[in-house]
């Protein structure tokens, strides 16, 4: 299998658009071809040649030099494999709906937001809108995996519908803004309204958390689904280690039923 | 100012509205000298001749007039904000001409004034400005390059007036607010919507027919309707007062619309997007079209002027201020999102996305009822060409729409695509009309330019604005309009083959009829207790709209007893 | 042919196509995951009343189960995928769900949507809207609030092609004799993976031949193997057998049937004729009934 290398000459000059970067479609390029191919680099254009080396050939495995001004890494991926050394900008994995995505730093804003499938693993810290929905979208993410290994911001999992997403570190303010279903696994400490306006889905984390007043406690609980959940987890790589262990045992609560949701917060032990 | 003439030589000029040789279409082309943004008489021997266009025997047209579609204004940009997807989806970056922009049904306000230039449109009339919307409304024109614009004020649910025919105010009370409310919102008209239904609304009702009193006010919508009416034929201006009528879309609505002809008993009005308005309830399905009987009564009205409202198959969005409709169909969203929301206690907001399929009986029906009214209603005068943009369908399928109309065998061709139920349930097929060009022109230019009183566009008369677009006469009359191959805003170049040359700022259409500024002690008051800005501020200066020379006013002269109403 | 001193007739057992499932029942212990086990495969011995074939095709362990506890694994034959559905639905509902402390799971791998047979999907309305749908990985679970926690339950599993009605016949000198070997060729049978003896303990005395005398009875008692009956022409009986006891296998595949059907032949070989076994064989309609045919002779061990 041929892997395709694409080394910075030297740090991005502004907010370059990587969304062409596509192993599928660069699969179907010579080097040379993907050299000359355009990105948007602010309101103007600029060839792949000009910002990076290329070496290897294209094929199922694109590996990108990382830099925090790379947007749309992985947006619309729908196979093989992208592998970021170093940081992404935003929008990482946007709409990606398969393949896997692999960022070894941090991401930016809205990484994975609108995700249908695949898997997006970040090995630093997330920004705000992790695995969200895009502006005006009744739907966040709609399937796919979402591993980090470090902490995320706000609104992680907004609107979201389906899928996993597993936060290793803390999770800013309104995690899981009006999620519809899924799960969210959050190893550090959940933020300030965590839940807020969730219909359906599942948060888990551990310890102590000062739920919404639209949460009601239903105090401890055995819950099977659990160790279901975490015999899947165990047979995935890149789950982070704070998100494992789960026995069974959780402290439910159930919300947000100030918008008739009935969506769970699970304190597990 | 230029002493140099352009001439546009050649040309088969179809200029109904113009002089007696209107129907020169058949005639000898005609030359045609455009000058200082103006057409001009044939100039002297001798004057320079800056440019010469050969026209080759094309045809020509004074620009195009869109007499009601929501181009801008609150509900626009909320209709926008609600389907963010149409706008990631069909975008478009800047190109050194064009400012980058987006949307497809609802587009941002600059592709809004090329996607019209291109089309041949000089000039769109947005229907429903609430007041308390004025200033973001003309703010959100004022981004809408090339074409001319103007806006009708809503009235008829807004509690200030509703309160005052409570109290038994006297018609000239109502004929100085009335008047007031166009200078202060820098209107050309008023629209009335769903007279003291989208007020009722808000008191629980559901469904207000025109003799059925408010719940809170007592007041039913016949003395809404009228004493509106009489305001604007009293203050001479001269679009007349601008109906949605009650109850739109229901089953059964063409006798409210029959009644509320009717009721205006002679005095001018103009119906909107009929269309809407004329169901009846006949068949297995209670849902019939009532287009006949309707063009009927309109053909017996030469007091009444309509727009058709078609529906064209496909995505769109519905915004109207009528909230009773809208609630009543949110059920309908598709995709599944809608929004209904009260303005300011001035008026009311609704929109919901919307698919008219062609194999849905009632979508079908629908499409057949608004083709029967334009072949149905005989003066082409007083119909006027709309989608109701976008309630029935984007501005840009109007080419389409032009081919349905002129080409009966494209027409019968898509009759047969759509529900066969419709055929047996409509008229359609055996309705052998054919739209000429010059009756064309006629809806599109000459009458919508007479019945809101622009006396310098929709012709090609001396002294006219050079609104000017040149056609290729080609037999598929779509094609042939969705792409004039010359378009000329004010003398000047702007659109070539469909695409946009340059681009520029029209002017703002008002009208202001005099009143008596008493009104004011009373308005004051109401400002101060009631709205959310004092009455000072709520004035929009003529200043904010002149904007240091990017945009224009052109005020419409009021009627006096001299002249010729319709 | 005599092995052992055992009569193995020279004729065949045969078998149908039908349709099958697993589901895997788990529980807090083992005990209380066979409870719901036994009464979820019980009154299923013929499809001829009951609906469905079933039984527990083993225990399983803790490691082998998808949540980590003891269970059993079940499998349930029928005639068709509808009614195996209909068969699973109810006594999903009545036997499992009922159970404290269960979960229930797909056992067999994820198939078309025409094999789909419901679980959780219908279950869920149980939950009265308080019910909670997962996906983890790729499968679709249903938690529904019951008083002693939660039942989990997968939302389907699949039908897959099964063989039901293979058989062996035991022929012994007395009753006693009969039953003892039935029980230990049963217990030796069941160590075969994919398959189940529907009949209480593994084993039938009312073997049955198609038809009757009266209308309506589609089968009727299998009198040729009635030892009361041993005088009569139509007896196939010899003289000194005085006792039949019938096996009945389903399994998932003919494969698995013919497995099991070797296992029984070993277990009464090699007890002997000193066991007061008789001879084998077994049941058939002449061939024409069922598209399975396992020939004793050629399933010898």
């Amino acid at each position: 299998m041929s892997v395709l290398s694409f080394r910075l000459k030297g740090p991005l000059p502004g907010r370059v658009d990587a969304s062409p970067l596509l192993p599928h479609r660069l699969a179907a390029l010579t080097v040379t071809e993907i050299a000359a191919l355009p990105l948007r680099l602010g309101r103007g254009h600029v060839v792949v040649g000009e910002l990076f080396d290329l070496s290897g050939g294209p094929g199922d495995t694109v590996e990108i030099e990382g830099d925090g001004r790379l947007d749309f890494v992985g947006a619309g991926q729908s196979s093989g494999t992208i592998r970021i050394a170093g940081a992404v900008g935003h929008r990482a994995g946007t709409g990606m709906s398969g393949g896997v995505l692999v960022v070894e730093g941090s991401a930016g804003l809205a990484a994975g937001a609108a995700m249908r499938g695949g898997v997006l693993t970040i090995g630093g810290d997330a920004g705000n809108e992790l695995g969200g929905a895009l502006p005006g979208e009744r739907t966040g993410m709609m399937g796919g995996r979402i591993l980090v290994r470090g902490s995320c911001g706000d609104r992680v999992g907004e609107r979201m519908r389906r899928g996993l997403i597993a936060v290793g570190g803390d999770t800013g303010a309104y995690a899981a803004l009006h999620m519809n279903a899924g799960s969210l696994l959050i190893g550090g400490r959940p933020g300030a309204a965590t839940g807020h306006g969730m219909r359906n889905g599942t948060i888990l984390f551990r310890g102590e958390i000062d739920p919404l007043p639209g949460f009601a406690d239903c105090g401890l609980n055995q819950l099977p689904f659990l160790s279901l959940l975490d015999n899947h987890l165990s047979e995935l790589d890149g789950v982070p280690p704070a998100c494992r262990g789960l026995t069974g045992r959780a402290r439910r609560w159930l919300g947000d039923r100030g918008f008739g949701g009935r969506g769970e917060l699970l304190s597990c032990l | 100012m230029s002493d140099a003439y352009t001439l546009l030589r050649g040309g088969r000029v179809c200029d109904p509205a113009g002089a007696a040789d209107g129907t020169a279409l058949h005639g000898p082309p005609r030359d045609l000298y455009l000058k200082d943004g103006h057409i001009a008489a044939t100039p002297p021997e001798g004057a320079r001749i800056g440019e010469v266009v050969d026209l080759d025997g094309r045809i020509v047209m004074a620009g195009a007039i869109d007499i009601h579609s929501h181009i801008g204004g609150g509900k626009v940009n909320l209709a926008r904000l609600l389907l963010p997807e149409e706008h990631r989806e069909h975008g478009s970056g800047p190109d050194g001409l064009r400012r980058s922009g987006s949307g497809l049904f609802t587009p941002s306000s600059f592709v809004t004034g090329y996607r019209y230039a291109e089309m041949g449109y000089t000039a769109a009339f947005e229907p429903a400005m609430l007041p308390s919307n004025a200033r973001h409304t003309h703010l959100e024109l004022a981004d809408v390059p090339i074409i001319d614009k103007g806006c009708y004020a809503v009235l008829g649910n807004d509690d200030f007036l509703l309160e005052r025919l409570a109290a038994g105010a006297t018609q000239s009370e109502v004929n100085d607010y009335v008047a007031w409310i166009l200078h202060a919102t820098q209107a050309v008209g008023v629209k009335v919507v769903n007279p003291g239904g989208i007020s009722a609304f808000k008191f629980n009702q559901r469904r207000l027919d025109l003799d059925e009193a408010h719940p809170h006010y007592g007041i039913t919508p016949r003395r809404i309707l009228t004493t509106l009416a009489t305001a604007l034929s009293d203050l001479g201006v001269p679009h007349p007062l601008h109906v949605h009528c009650n109850n739109l879309g229901i089953p059964g609505n063409e006798s409210v619309t029959r009644d509320t002809i009717t009721a205006l008993d002679g005095l001018p009005a103009h119906l909107t997007h009929l269309q809407f308005h004329s169901y009846g309830t006949e068949g297995d399905r209670r849902f019939s079209s009532a287009a006949a009987e309707i063009a009927e009564s309109v053909n017996r009205s030469p007091n009444i002027s309509v727009d058709v409202g078609q529906i064209i198959f496909g995505q769109t969005i519905t915004a109207s201020a009528d909230i009773m409709s809208q609630f009543r169909n949110s059920g309908l969203a598709s995709p599944r999102k809608w929004v209904c929301t009260d303005i300011e206690c001035d008026g009311g907001c609704g929109l919901v996305p919307f698919r008219y399929r062609d194999k849905a009986f009632v979508n079908a029906l629908q499409w057949a009822i608004g083709l029967e009214l334009f072949l149905l209603i005989e003066d082409p005068w007083r119909v006027y060409l709309t989608t109701d943009h976008p309630n029935g369908g984007p501005f840009t399928s109007y080419p389409h729409l032009i081919r349905l109309l002129m080409d009966r065998s494209f027409r019968n061709e898509q009759l047969a695509r759509i529900n066969p139920d419709v055929a047996a349930h409509s008229r359609l097929g055996s309705i052998d009309r054919e739209y000429t060009l010059e009756e064309i022109a006629i809806m599109t230019r000459a009458g919508p330019a007479r019945v809101l009183g622009l006396r310098d566009r929709g012709h090609l008369r001396p002294g006219a604005v050079a609104d000017v677009v040149v056609y290729d006469d080609l037999p598929d009359r779509e094609a042939m309009f969705a792409a004039p191959a010359l378009v000329f805003k004010n003398g000047r170049l702007v659109a070539r083959n469909g695409q946009l040359t340059a681009t520029g700022w029209g002017d703002t259409i008002v009208v202001r009829p005099e009143f008596d500024s008493a009104i004011e002690r009373r308005l004051k008051p109401w400002f101060e207790d009631h709205q959310t800005v004092r009455l000072g501020n709520f004035r929009i200066a003529d200043g904010e709209i002149l904007d240091h020379g990017r945009g224009g006013l052109s005020i419409v002269p009021t009627l006096t007893a001299s002249d010729s109403c319709f | 042919m005599l092995l052992n001193g055992i009569h193995i007739e020279n004729t065949y057992a045969e078998a149908f196509d039908m349709k099958a499932t697993r589901l895997i029942v788990t529980a807090d212990t083992p005990a209380w995951a066979r409870h719901a086990g036994m009464a979820a495969t019980g009154f299923a011995t013929s499809v001829i009343a009951c609906g469905c074939e079933a039984g527990i095709e083993r225990e399983l362990t803790p490691e082998e189960t998808p949540d980590g506890r003891p269970g059993v694994s079940l499998l349930f034959f029928a005639t068709g995928r509808s009614v195996l559905g209909k068969q699973v639905e109810t006594r999903l509902g009545q036997c499992i769900l009922t159970c404290p402390g269960t979960a229930c799971f797909s056992g067999v791998p994820r198939g078309s949507k025409e094999d789909l047979i419901p679980m959780g999907q219908k279950l869920r309305y149980f939950g009265d809207g308080q019910q909670m749908s997962k996906l983890v990985g790729g499968r679709r679970y249903w938690r529904i609030p019951v008083m002693d926690g939660e039942f989990l339950c997968e939302e389907s599993s699949w039908s897959v092609p099964a063989v039901g009605g293979g058989n062996l016949l035991i022929l012994a000198d007395a009753r006693m004799a009969a039953l003892e070997a039935a029980e230990a060729a049963a217990d030796a049978m069941r160590t075969v993976p994919n398959v189940v003896l529907p009949f209480p303990g593994g084993v039938v005395r009312s073997g049955s031949k198609v038809g009757a005398k009266y209308k309506g009875m589609p089968a009727s008692t299998n009198d040729a193997y009635c030892p009361t009956l041993r005088g009569l022409p139509r007896s196939r009986l010899p003289a000194e057998v005085e006792s039949v006891l019938e096996i009945v296998i389903d399994g998932l595949t003919a494969a698995d049937v013919a497995a099991a059907t070797t296992a029984g032949l070993k277990c009464l070989i090699e007890r002997g004729r000193g066991s007061g076994v008789w001879g084998v064989t077994a049941g058939n309609y002449g061939g024409k009934l069922g598209r399975h045919h396992f020939h004793l002779h050629e399933l010898l061990p």
